[in-house]
């Protein structure tokens, strides 16, 4: 189940979670068109929710929910690492050591068979367009 | 102690392999192959070590770490690399973070392909890495004299 | 006055069978604090997916570790199946979990090999280790590899077993189930075993929950949570299954809940070989994946609970792949366990909580 909210209700509704008892369960990175989205995964009795949050950029920063949950600052550490997401205030930080990559945010590169498919998507979807 | 073939000692290093490797060379120790009836130890001190056996592709972290366990072991001394990754890179040579085989930062005697790499292959691979170390001595003696 | 100074731990460490560093901050012989270090094995594989189509990359998948390769390519191939819609024969579900439980006997007892040598007992990790190259004798025999099995795709499996090779493999559980008996009584029973473990590095319950604990780590300090009672595929059709919980949190505890482990997944192979139904074992799987369609699951691993997270890009490639595994939720609890205690004991408590470097980095 996914839901999404904005960058600014983020630690308020890791609170609400926190105090009626949900379980931490990740925090992942995903490349999207206008910035990373940040996914972060709850679970309560059997149910596993995921609170979106779209298309961070470098310049916002996010707050650091390690206040709460110990155990995001592995998960934290590494999206700065890889996805170059600005979170402040993480309980453990490692300032970018975490893993120490040749190339800096490795995971935003868009690699060029990616950039091949989507040019050719475009092009099968206004073909279709045009009929 | 004119011969070193008799039994070498052997030091493991995984460096970015997924485990699978490492656990088929501990196998290769224990009941079932048993290397250690031919007198191989696995030792931890890279200076008690002849045979270097290592698993896994180099990367930008831990490439300073097996430069300097090669460096501290004494001379003659042999590397086998097992495993595809070891060897090549692997399935991973594509990706970011992998800089390829061990061969790419230190000289490499035996390569022993596999995913993961057999106990068997491994036995042989020390056996081969056994006449190698013999052909070094004799060359370390003669140039010497 | 004691004196603090900081010893590094690792990489390259006998007793490690994988590289970690720690930085440990040291009073005399007593840990204050540890500061770990890992990243010596990230490879980035989470980019292959570029290249890669959604059939080969179960290939890559399987490779993250070795000794829960099975595992990450059935929770990989269950993700792929819920983005497609697609629903796999019962039967294959059945060998799945088959071969899942199997997995997780072949690591627990792996685990407790490697313990018996970190606390010194080498006898006792030969005799383990010997008893498991019988698991991975039925690994060979039905999937052709004793550590990368390369059996379970999207859609379902590749090969079967017939009815031989399934009362086989009862009749091998039974073997073991004796000599495993005898194992767990030394290991549980011993004086100096019990001394070196009743106490040691404990974590309560409320310290679990705030750490977010998962996996044989967490049951031992009596969280129940355990993803099988959630009932995924084949694990639906037990009769009862109940998650093995001990309220004490200490080395000893996490030994004893792996041990009885071990009981209740040969109990769960055993009752699903009697159940099998006949049937098919795939169903092909060709179809492009919905652009932006995101889908996440969760299966319980030897280490805990592991998740899956996929969006697919409107091709047979998929835009993105993200697994968590119970490694990386537990680094919180184990820096945490590392804290007061003896400088000899480090190596056997990082051993305790099953650490899976390769997969936590990937």
């Amino acid at each position: 189940m996914f839901k999404t909210i904005t960058l600014s209700k983020l630690h308020d509704e890791v609170d609400k979670r926190h105090e009626s008892g949900w379980r931490f369960v990740q925090l992942l990175g995903v490349n999207g068109k206008r910035g990373v989205d940040l996914v972060y995964s709850f679970m309560k009795d059997g149910k596993l929710e995921n609170l979106k949050v779209k298309s961070v950029t470098s310049k916002q920063t996010v707050p650091s929910i390690t206040d709460k949950y110990l155990a995001a600052f592995v998960f934290e550490n590494e999206t700065h690492d890889l996805f170059g997401v600005n979170i402040k205030d993480i309980a453990i930080d490692f300032k970018g050591k975490f893993y120490n990559v040749a190339q800096d945010e490795p995971m935003t590169i868009i690699s060029p068979e990616v950039k091949a498919r989507e040019e050719r998507l475009k092009k099968v979807k206004e073909a279709k367009k045009n009929g | 102690m004119e011969y070193i073939k008799k039994s070498p000692w052997v030091i493991h290093y995984d460096g970015s392999s997924c485990n699978g490797c490492d656990i088929e060379v501990l196998a290769a120790l224990t009941p079932g192959f048993d290397a250690e009836r031919f007198g191989v130890i696995n030792t931890g001190n890279p200076k008690h070590a002849d045979i270097f056996l290592v698993t896994g592709s180099v990367n930008e972290q831990n490439a300073p770490v097996i430069k300097q366990i090669y460096d501290q072991m004494l001379e003659p001394k042999v590397v086998a690399a097992c495993g595809i990754c070891a060897c090549s890179g692997g399935i991973f040579s594509e990706c970011y973070n992998v800089n390829g085989g061990v061969d790419s930062i230190i000289p490499v005697d035996v390569y022993v392909p596999g995913c993961a790499v057999r106990p068997e292959s491994i036995i042989d691979a020390v056996v081969k890495a056994t006449e190698v170390l013999e052909k070094k001595q004799k060359e370390l003696k003669c140039s010497k004299q | 006055m004691a004196k603090s100074s900081v010893i590094p731990f690792g990489p390259q460490h006998p007793v490690l069978p994988e590289p970690l560093h720690l930085d440990l901050v040291v009073e005399d012989e007593k840990v204050i604090k540890a500061i770990p270090q890992i990243g010596f094995v990230h490879r980035g594989l989470e980019k292959l997916v570029d290249i890669k189509d959604y059939n080969q990359f179960v290939y890559v998948v399987e490779r993250v570790c070795g000794i829960c390769a099975f595992g990450h390519s059935m929770g990989y191939s269950e993700t792929i199946e819920k983005l497609l819609d697609v629903e796999v024969p019962k039967r294959a579900e059945y060998l799945r979990v088959i071969w899942h439980e199997l997995s997780r006997i072949h690591s627990h007892i792996l685990w407790l090999g490697l313990v018996a040598d970190a606390f010194g007992y080498e006898s006792l990790f030969m005799h383990c280790w010997r008893l498991r190259e019988r698991i991975l004798d039925i690994f060979e025999r039905t999937c052709g590899g004793r550590v990368i099995f390369s059996v379970c795709v999207p859609g379902g499996i590749t090969r079967d077993m017939d009815k031989n090779t399934l009362s086989d493999i009862d009749a091998v559980l039974d073997g073991i189930k004796g000599e495993y008996t005898q194992l767990c009584k030394t290991f549980l029973n011993d004086t100096s075993v019990k001394s070196r473990t009743i106490g040691v590095a404990t974590i309560t319950k409320s310290q679990a929950e705030a750490m977010s604990m998962v996996g044989p780590f967490g049951r031992a300090s009596g969280l129940d949570y355990d993803v099988r009672s959630l009932k995924f595929g084949a694990y639906a059709d037990l009769t009862d299954f109940a998650p093995v919980i001990d309220d004490q949190g200490d080395c000893y505890a996490r030994m004893k809940v792996r041990c009885a482990e071990v009981f209740q997944s040969i109990d769960i192979i055993k009752e699903l070989i009697s159940k099998i139904p006949d049937g098919d074992i795939n169903v092909p799987v060709k179809s492009n994946t919905k652009r932006d369609k995101e889908v996440s699951h969760v299966i319980e691993q030897p280490r805990g609970e592991c998740y899956y997270y996929t969006r697919g890009s409107g091709t047979k490639f998929l835009s993105r792949f993200r697994l968590r595994t119970p490694t990386s939720q537990n680094l919180a609890g184990m820096i945490t366990s590392l804290e007061g205690c003896d400088l000899a004991d480090v190596n056997m408590i990082i051993l305790t909580i099953d650490p899976c470097i390769s997969c936590t980095e990937r």
